[in-house]
C-alpha cells in the first residue's frame, strides 16, 4: 500500500466529512432562521399591543385592530383537551390490544388498517369532516352550523389515533417478557399483569407519546380550519363546545390571505405563530424530559 | 396463596373468585377489542365515502378521461387530472431530491461521525424542526421564499412549483433524518469494527458496510417521505400557486402548479354539494389516498424483502 494513496484517501475522507458537516450546519441554520423570522416579525406586535394585552386580551378583532389572544388560547385548549380525550380513550386501549391481546389473525388485519389510517392526508380528513361530521352535528344537535369546537375535537382526536397507537405499542412491546411471565407465575390474570406490570413499565413511553400528540393536535391546520368554524371569540359559557371557535393554526391560515404586509395585523399573526411554536417546542422538550426522568426512576421502556 | 393455583381442582369458593375475576378480564378484553373495531371502522368509513362519492365523477367523465385528461377547468366542467398529476410528480421529485440531499447525509453525520458535542446541538435542533407546524412553514414560505424567488428570478409571481418543492423538501428533512439515523444506528457495531480492522477508512466503512446494511430502513424512509410530501396541504397550498394547468414545457418549475391536496383545499370552498365538480374533488382525494396507501404498503414490502435478502436493519 503506497503512502500517497493513503494520503489521498484520508483527504477524500476529510472532504466527505466536510460535506456531511455542511448538511448539519444547514439544518441548524434553517432552525435558527425560522425562530429568527418569527421573533423578528412578531416583536412589533408585542411592543405595540403590549405583552400582557396581546397574550391575555379578551378580544381578537382584526377589523378594529384589537389583538388579544385569549379567545384563541381558550379555543385551542378546549379543542386540544377534548381531542386528546378521544385520542387517548381509543388510541391507548387499541395499543394495549395490539401489543398484548391480539392473536396473529386480528393483528394482521389491524396493523395494516392503522398504517393506512396514519397515511391518510389531512385534507382528506378535513373534506370528510366537513361533509359527514359537520352535517351530522348540524342535524343531530339542531345547531345553526355544525362547524364547532366539538367537530374540530372529534376530527383531530380521530386523526391522530394511529400516531399515539404506534408509539404506545412500541413502548408496550419493549417491556421484557420476563416481567410478564413473572407476574403470570404469581397467578395474576392477563388484565392484572397489564394493569400492574406492563403499563407501569411502559409508562414513560406512553406519557411521552401523549405529550407529543398534544403537539400534533395543536399544530394541525388543514382539518381544523375546515371544521372548527374559525371564529376567534370566547364561547359563553367558555366551555360551550357547540360554539364556533378558533385555534392558533386556523387564525393564521384563515387571516393571512387578507393581511397587508407590515401592518399590525400582519405582525400579530406572526405573534400567534410564535406563541404556537413556543408551545409545541415546550411540549417536545418536556416529552423528552418526562421520558428521561421516568426511565431514570423506574427503568421504564 | 391469595392469587395462586385456582383451577378446577380447587374448592368451590376459590373457583367463584376466579370466575368473577375472569369476567372482569373478559369485560376489559371486550372494551379493548371494541377500540380495535372502531379503528377498522374509521378506515372502512373513509374508504367507503371516498369511493362512493367519487364513483359518480368516474362514471360521468370516464376513468381514462378523468385520470389523463389534459385540462382541469371546473367552470367549463372539464375535469382531467393530468395537470395535477404532472404538478404533483414535478413537485414531489424536486422536493425529494432536496430532502434526500440534506436529510440522508445529515443522518449519516449524526449516526456515524458527529462527536458528543455536535450531537448535543444537532439532535434538539432537528427535533424542534420536526415539531414546527406546517402553517408556520407555509407562512414563512410566502414571506421569505416566494418573495426571494420573485426578485431573484424576475418572476411574475414567486408562487411556483419550485417554491413548493423547496418548502416541502426542507419541511420533511427531520422526518427522513430521524428514521435513517435509527436505521444506521441499528447496524451492529461488529460490522463496522470488522471493516475498520481490515484497514478501511471511516468513509469506506460507511459506504460499503453501514449504508448497505441499513439500506432497507433508508429506502423505506424515503418512500414514506414521498407519501408525506404528496399529502401535505397547508404549506403547499400557500406557495405553489394552485393553478391546475400543464406547465409549458412540462418541466418548467418556475410556472405555477397544483398538486392533489392544493386542488381539493383551494376549490372545496366554492363547490356546490352534489355537483360534478364536487364529485371530481372526491375523485382527486380518492386518487391521492390510493397513491399514499400504495406508497405505505410498498415501503413495508421493500423493507421486508430487503431484510429477507440481506438481513438488513
Amino acid at each position: 500500500m503506497n503512502l500517497s494513496g493513503k494520503g489521498r484517501r484520508k483527504q477524500r475522507d476529510q472532504f466527505i466529512e466536510g460535506v456531511f458537516f455542511f448538511t448539519a450546519i444547514t439544518s441548524i441554520l434553517i432552525m435558527v432562521l425560522i425562530f429568527y423570522f418569527l421573533i423578528h416579525e412578531s416583536i412589533p406586535a408585542f411592543l405595540n399591543v403590549g405583552f400582557g394585552d396581546l397574550l391575555f386580551g379578551q378580544k381578537w378583532h382584526s377589523a378594529g385592530n384589537i389583538f388579544g389572544m385569549r379567545p384563541i388560547i381558550i379555543g385551542s385548549m378546549m379543542v386540544t383537551s377534548l381531542a386528546l380525550l378521544i385520542n387517548i380513550s381509543i388510541g391507548i386501549p387499541l395499543a394495549i390490544y395490539l401489543a398484548e391481546l391480539a392473536g396473529p389473525r386480528s393483528r394482521s388485519a389491524l396493523k395494516p388498517a392503522i398504517e393506512l389510517l396514519a397515511g391518510v392526508p389531512s385534507i382528506v380528513y378535513g373534506f370528510l369532516g366537513v361533509l359527514i361530521l359537520v352535517a351530522y352535528l348540524e342535524q343531530g344537535f339542531d345547531m345553526l352550523t355544525g362547524r364547532s369546537i366539538l367537530a374540530g375535537s372529534i376530527l383531530l382526536g380521530i386523526m391522530f389515533i394511529p400516531a399515539i397507537t404506534t408509539i404506545c405499542e412500541d413502548a408496550l412491546r419493549a417491556v421484557p417478557k420476563e416481567f410478564k411471565e413473572g407476574s403470570f407465575a404469581l397467578g395474576a390474570t392477563k388484565w392484572q399483569t397489564i394493569r400492574y406490570v406492563t403499563l407501569p413499565a411502559a409508562s414513560s413511553g406512553i406519557i411521552a407519546a401523549v405529550v407529543l400528540n398534544v403537539g400534533n393536535i395543536i399544530g394541525e391546520t388543514m382539518a381544523a380550519l375546515l371544521v372548527v368554524g374559525n371564529l376567534a371569540r370566547i364561547p359563553s359559557p367558555f366551555f360551550d363546545v357547540f360554539d364556533q371557535g378558533a385555534i392558533f393554526t386556523t387564525v393564521i391560515a384563515g387571516e393571512m390571505g387578507e393581511v397587508p404586509h407590515g401592518s399590525l395585523h400582519y405582525h400579530s399573526l406572526f405573534a400567534v405563530g410564535f406563541v404556537l411554536l413556543v408551545i409545541v417546542t415546550a411540549l417536545n422538550i418536556s416529552a423528552d424530559l418526562i421520558r428521561y426522568k421516568i426511565q431514570k426512576r423506574f427503568g421504564g421502556y | 396463596m391469595k392469587y395462586g393455583s385456582a383451577n378446577s381442582m380447587d374448592p368451590p369458593d376459590k373457583q367463584g373468585m376466579n370466575v368473577a375475576r375472569r369476567y372482569g378480564d373478559q369485560f376489559v378484553e371486550a372494551v379493548l377489542f371494541f377500540s380495535a373495531i372502531a379503528s377498522i371502522l374509521v378506515m372502512i368509513l373513509i374508504f367507503y365515502f371516498l369511493t362512493y362519492e367519487s364513483f359518480l365523477a368516474f362514471s360521468d367523465v370516464g376513468i381514462v378521461d378523468m385520470l389523463f385528461g389534459q385540462k382541469w377547468h371546473p367552470s367549463g366542467e372539464i375535469y382531467g387530472m393530468m395537470p395535477i398529476v404532472v404538478g404533483s410528480l414535478l413537485i414531489t421529485s424536486i422536493a425529494l431530491i432536496i430532502n434526500i440531499l440534506i436529510g440522508i447525509p445529515l443522518a449519516i453525520y449524526l449516526a456515524e461521525l458527529a462527536g458528543p458535542w455536535s450531537r448535543e446541538i444537532l439532535k434538539p435542533a432537528i427535533e424542534l424542526l420536526a415539531g414546527v407546524p406546517s402553517i408556520v412553514y407555509g407562512f414563512l414560505g410566502i414571506i421569505i421564499l416566494v418573495v426571494y424567488l420573485e426578485k431573484s428570478f424576475q418572476m411574475l409571481t414567486g408562487r411556483s412549483i419550485l417554491a413548493g418543492a423547496i418548502l416541502l423538501g426542507v419541511m420533511f428533512i427531520p422526518a427522513l433524518t430521524t428514521i435513517c439515523e435509527d436505521a444506521l444506528r441499528a447496524v451492529p457495531k461488529e460490522f463496522k469494527e470488522g471493516s475498520l480492522a481490515l484497514g478501511a477508512t471511516e468513509w469506506q466503512t460507511i459506504r460499503y458496510v453501514t449504508l448497505p446494511a441499513a439500506s432497507s430502513g433508508v429506502i423505506a424512509a424515503v418512500i414514506l417521505n414521498v407519501g408525506r410530501i404528496i399529502g401535505e396541504t397547508m404549506a403547499a397550498l400557500l406557495v405553489v400557486g394552485n393553478v391546475a394547468r400543464l406547465p409549458l414545457p412540462f418541466f418548467d418549475a418556475f410556472d405555477r402548479g397544483a398538486i392533489f391536496t392544493s386542488v381539493i383545499a383551494g376549490e372545496m370552498g366554492e363547490v356546490a354539494h352534489g355537483s360534478l365538480h364536487y364529485h371530481s374533488l372526491f375523485a382527486v382525494g380518492f386518487i391521492l389516498l390510493v397513491i399514499v396507501t400504495i406508497l405505505n404498503i410498498s415501503a413495508d414490502l421493500i423493507r421486508a424483502s430487503i431484510q429477507k435478502k440481506f438481513g438488513g436493519y
